[in-house]
């Protein structure tokens, strides 16, 4: 399975990749922001997006967008992970199409449950 | 000018100038009187122009002066956020460090355990090297005869023993696997903590922006009052979230809150890619933001 992983914060794209790898996932792909990665969406097949909100150029909301009005991407499943915990910030997600949401800090029980609900 | 006249009656004339002419006494009074007030037009004439500049100066500072005080309100009120913001990062980078502490003391304490059994293994690797060399004197003596077959199985079974006796003190492998799963799991939780990296660099960015928002607003207000341009702190191309916080203690409570809503929105969901079912996911999307409003 591979993971497209964008992140704004190279320290969190480092993370992310080595949790994913403690949890089973290897193949994993960075981008450091929305335009960014789907540019790299464009050049190869990807399982699932794991995307930060706050980014720039282009932040993660515009991306899940971006992605459900694609017709190429629209049914890769996204989880977004964010400092963004509050209520109405949660909904916008799911409105936009995230399949989940995952608040920072982060542990890797949390990430392996939540892909192996979007996965499942 | 009746009053005038009045004014300058015949006994004050008389006093003033004693010439005992009240006509041409009064007369020069009236003049000099003239001549005084015409000094004073022609003063309030020069003064006016000043004045007039007065007003226009106080007309043109007072609102300067509005936005100066408006400024300077917005800037104080800035900065208790900004320092907020810094004291948000100490207290993070406090946690996150005595976090990363602890787990590097457990795998110090992991490390000193494995070193226990390095020495272990290395007494045993010692011990099987000279029963492999007594074994070959053993097999030697043998050969030629010097050892009686009965002897030698007594000698190869007490090496044996031995050996045996030796790896039993030696950790089982499941232990070693333990030992360095351990290790593994706490560098991994080392790796969670440093998270707080890319929080404390969001709160950073907050006080950043406020800081510099502050010395754009004081910069145009010297640039106002006395045509001055400072140096402005450049614009980062980045985006924060100005409410990061840290707290591994509290990540599990907050999962759970974040849970509590994706559970109520999921139930409600229809799954991505469904167009004909798109707009009821979005009515009933709106229905829980509804809801909530109404929390």
């Amino acid at each position: 399975m591979r993971f497209l992983a964008v992140d704004d914060s190279p320290t969190m794209l480092r993370i992310i990749s080595n949790t994913l790898q403690r949890i089973g996932y290897s193949d994993v792909v960075q981008a450091s922001n929305g335009a960014e990665a789907l540019q790299k969406l464009q050049e190869q097949p990807v399982d699932v997006v794991i995307t930060d909100w706050n980014m720039p150029e282009m932040d993660g909301l515009e991306l899940v967008k971006a992605m459900r009005n694609n017709p190429k991407l629209k049914d890769i499943p996204v989880l977004m992970v964010t400092t963004r915990g509050v209520k109405e910030d949660i909904v916008e997600a799911v409105k936009a199409g995230a399949c989940s949401y995952i608040v920072k800090p982060f542990t890797p029980q949390v990430l392996k449950e939540k892909i192996q609900q979007i996965t499942s | 000018m009746g009053v005038g006249r009045t004014a300058i009656g015949k006994g004050e004339i008389m006093h003033e100038n004693g010439t005992g002419n009240p006509g041409r006494d009064g007369l020069e009074t009236l003049l000099n009187r003239v001549a005084e007030v015409e000094a004073l037009f022609v003063l309030v004439r020069r003064i006016v122009p000043f004045v007039e500049d007065l007003a226009r100066f106080v007309h043109d500072v007072a609102p300067m002066l509005r936005k100066a005080s408006q400024s300077l309100r917005e800037s104080s009120n800035k900065m208790p956020r900004a320092a907020e913001h810094l004291s948000n990062v100490t207290e993070a980078t406090e946690l996150a460090t005595s976090e990363v502490l602890d787990r590097l003391d457990r795998i110090l304490q992991e490390l000193s355990n494995i070193d226990t059994f390095a020495d272990s293994y290395a007494s045993f690797r010692r011990s099987f090297a000279a029963s492999c060399r007594r074994l070959d004197q053993i097999a030697e003596s043998l050969q030629d005869g010097r050892m009686l077959a009965a002897e030698g199985a007594l000698a190869i079974s007490r090496l044996v023993t031995r050996l045996q006796e030796r790896a039993t003190e030696l950790p089982p492998p499941a232990t070693l696997r333990h030992e360095s799963q351990t290790i593994r799991d706490e560098a991994y939780e080392i790796m969670t903590a440093l998270q707080v990296q890319d929080i404390t660099a969001q709160q950073l960015m907050a006080a950043y922006e406020l800081i510099r928002s502050v010395q754009e607003k004081i910069n145009s207000l010297l640039n106002d009052l006395f045509n001055v341009d400072g140096e402005l702190v450049p614009k980062r191309k980045v985006a924060y979230d100005a409410n990061a916080t840290f707290s591994l203690h509290n990540s599990g409570a907050r999962q759970a809150r974040v849970d509590a809503v994706l559970e109520n929105a999921a139930a409600r969901t229809a799954p991505a890619g469904q167009e004909n079912e798109r707009a009821e996911t979005q009515a009933d999307v709106d229905e829980i933001l509804r809801q909530m409003a109404r929390s």
